[in-house]
């Protein structure tokens, strides 16, 4: 019986992980299906390998430790020519009546906006995801595992993902 | 897909490496490969012609680095997610996948085997870069900024790039007007017989009439005799 237990506590555990997931899968899987965007998925495996990778110095480690400690990336990229407001307002309204993402920067110019939200796991930042809205495209990319927000900075400088370069805004660039 | 970003594609989409996978031993047999290309460590130091330390850094744990054109004329969307299968099957993992409408990139990789492998499509061009062993991660970005920043034309790794899918064109030309010339070929030998053909039809025409005049003649010259 105590088998059993441990057995059904240890499922709905793993299909609460699961549950939670990431804000791209759960909220917009209608625009991974869309032709129309550029999808971008990066796996945790990926990340795994920075483990195996010997850092120089200090910072170096720093950054290693944080990046093996991701489970993914994924983004949903449009081209150009798109309404990149409607997106964002669209985007902006499914993620608010999720309720569990909580607004953690905006920057807004001229020529775009830009929304950072985090989602928190106790006392880990468990997802850092972004909306980016230019004048005629539209950018959703979230980062998820354990987020260490010191060093998205450096690691969006390292990587230099197309679009991974707005986190570096965290970090004050 | 700009050359520059395949460029930089032929850089990162491989973590850690491979030796010879199934799938180019299967594709080789299938001859569904037009061109491959293969550089090791001498090879990949020496197109580094600026001296670039980052770079040197960059490919410092690379084994070997091949890289295959595929035949487009042969080898299809679905054979490239049929590939991405079996190398799943093969016990690969997916690292990267990068989708869009009219390009897509798939980085799978098998730590065990410290191989990874690259499925690339670009406008229906078909590549498959393989590389054994790893290249240094924390260099991707000062790379990158060096070929964003500078003419690919004038980089050695761009130089070599521009080298491949040049003599990959110009293959593909020789075999197109090959094929035009076999084409043509085959129109005028079947121009050649129909004109013979033809020319034997005259021949029986003519045949006929003249017996047929020779026999009215002869008819007439009956007739006036009587």
């Amino acid at each position: 019986m105590k088998k059993i237990l441990i057995i059904t506590f240890a499922c709905l555990i793993s299909i609460g992980s699961f549950a939670q997931g990431n804000v791209i899968t759960k909220h917009f899987a209608d625009y991974q299906q869309d032709q129309s965007f550029t999808k971008v998925n990066v796996s945790s495996k990926m990340f795994s390998l920075f483990t195996e990778i010997d850092g120089e110095d200090e910072t170096e480690k720093a950054v290693l430790d944080a990046m093996s400690k991701l489970k993914g990336v994924k983004a949903v990229v449009s081209d150009s020519g798109t309404d990149g407001a409607k997106f964002y307002r669209e985007a902006l309204s499914r993620v608010q009546k999720d309720g569990s993402y909580e607004e953690l920067m905006s920057i807004q110019d001229k020529e775009e906006e830009i929304m950072f939200m985090v989602r928190n796991d106790g006392d880990i930042i468990a997802e850092l995801f972004m909306i980016i809205r230019g004048a005629d495209d539209f950018v959703l990319m979230t980062l998820y595992g354990e987020i260490d927000l010191n060093q998205i900075a450096k690691i969006s400088r390292i990587l230099k993902i197309s679009g991974l370069e707005e986190f570096g805004k965290l970090g004050g660039n | 897909m700009s050359s520059r970003f395949l460029i930089y594609l032929f850089l990162i989409s491989s973590f850690s490496g491979f030796a010879q996978t199934k799938l180019i031993k299967t594709l080789k047999e299938e001859d569904k490969i037009e061109s491959s290309y293969h550089l090791y460590p001498s090879t990949l130091r020496m197109i580094n012609l600026q001296n670039d330390p980052a770079f040197d850094e960059l490919i410092r744990p690379v084994k070997k680095l091949s890289f295959s054109i595929l035949k487009p004329d042969v080898y299809t969307s679905k054979d490239m997610h049929t590939a991405y299968q079996e190398l799943l099957n093969e016990g690969y993992e997916e690292y990267i996948e990068v989708v869009n409408d009219s390009a897509s990139m798939f980085v799978v990789g098998n730590e065990s085997k410290s191989r990874t492998c690259i499925l690339v499509n670009n406008d229906e061009e078909y590549y498959i870069a393989d590389l054994e062993g790893m290249i240094n991660v924390l260099k991707l970005g000062e790379v990158y900024e060096s070929i964003a920043n500078q003419d690919t034309s004038k980089i050695g790794l761009g130089t070599v790039f521009n080298y491949v899918m040049g003599e990959n064109n110009e293959k593909r030309e020789r075999a197109k007007r090959r094929k035009e010339r076999e084409k043509n070929g085959e129109k005028e030998a079947k121009k050649e017989s129909f004109q013979v053909t033809i020319g034997e039809e005259d021949n029986e025409k003519k045949d006929t009439t003249s017996e047929q005049v020779d026999s009215l003649n002869a008819i007439e010259e009956k007739k006036e005799n009587e």
